[in-house]
């Protein structure tokens, strides 16, 4: 039985395609813990969403900057915390609606906060003190194995 | 016929690719450092058990932002007069990503406005529950195999 957390850390450019990387870390750790197959897929999904989010709009893309991915597992849980140099988000995007993109009135991009949302037990986003650093938390709990 | 968007990696300062096929959009040209794989995009054509004639694009690699010419592209190439019914093969489809999702739905309108139908099978039930999670199951039927989604066509 797992004692007290660990923590893993990996760094990426600001480019995308690296957010595979955070992917492939994030399985490996999620299996190390004994998540279900299907449960490590929408981790996947999820970290890289929120790392696609902060190369994109938190980085800008900027060569200069880095995405930061902490993953601490702990007994029943692991959290990811994706952290970049951006202000953070004003306020969530609505949920997106197919009907609405599908006839134009809804960009057809825009979905990967909500599938984040909805493949994680829990999902934060903390903005940064001085307009820097923020990040988005994820969690994944074990005991949703029971579903 | 065969779409292929190849990344070229640049040494000097990190990995760096430009779009090689087609026209390079505005958006493309703001994401140029890029180190998705490529993506690939075939063309077949198939007949239905009910006699109709069905388009399949077979789809190779990863579905990202980087694929737009792949996956626009080899749509756009199909003449709407007669592909009237599309199939996506994402068999071979490694990653999915929701830049990757936005261009099935950019195609989804496109196809809604040409009258066609547009149906996909091969995805892992991962990305079934994906494509379903955000609505795209309501304007493209998906199948687990050709076989499958030529046998409801």
């Amino acid at each position: 039985m797992r004692k007290k957390s660990t923590s893993v850390e990996v760094r990426l450019p600001s480019q995308l395609g690296y957010e595979k990387v955070a992917m492939s870390t994030a399985a490996a750790v999620a299996k190390l813990m004994g998540f279900r197959e299907d449960r490590i897929e929408d981790l996947k999904t999820a970290v890289a969403e929120a790392c696609i989010n902060a190369i994109e709009h938190g980085n800008k893309l900027n060569d200069d900057l880095s995405v930061g991915v902490v993953l601490s597992s702990g007994v029943n849980a692991l959290e990811v915390k994706v952290i970049d140099d951006g202000k953070g988000l004003k306020t969530l995007p609505p949920k997106p609606d197919i009907d609405k993109k599908i006839h134009g009135e809804e960009d057809p991009r825009g979905m990967g906060m909500f599938l984040i949302q909805a493949l994680v037990d829990e999902a934060e986003w903390v903005k940064g003190s001085n307009g820097k650093s923020s990040y988005v938390r994820l969690v994944i709990r074990l005991d949703a194995l029971a579903d | 016929m065969t779409f292929v968007v190849p990344q070229f990696p640049k040494m000097d300062g990190g990995f760096s690719s430009r779009m090689s096929f087609g026209a390079v959009s505005q958006q493309d040209q703001t994401e140029n450092r890029i180190v998705q794989s490529e993506t690939k995009a075939r063309v077949d054509q198939l007949t239905s058990p009910a006699g109709h004639a069905v388009t399949a694009l077979r789809f190779e690699g990863d579905i990202a932002s980087t694929s737009k010419d792949a996956v626009l592209g080899s749509y756009q190439s199909l003449p709407k007069e007669t592909a009237k019914l599309v199939l996506l093969d994402f068999t071979k489809v490694d990653y999915i990503n929701s830049s990757g999702i936005a261009l099935v739905i950019q195609m989804l309108i496109e196809a809604s406005n040409s009258g066609q139908k547009v149906f996909a099978f091969g995805l892992s039930p991962h990305f079934t529950k994906v494509f379903t999670m955000v609505g795209i199951t309501k304007y493209a039927g998906l199948f687990p195999t050709q076989a499958d989604a030529l046998a409801a066509l």
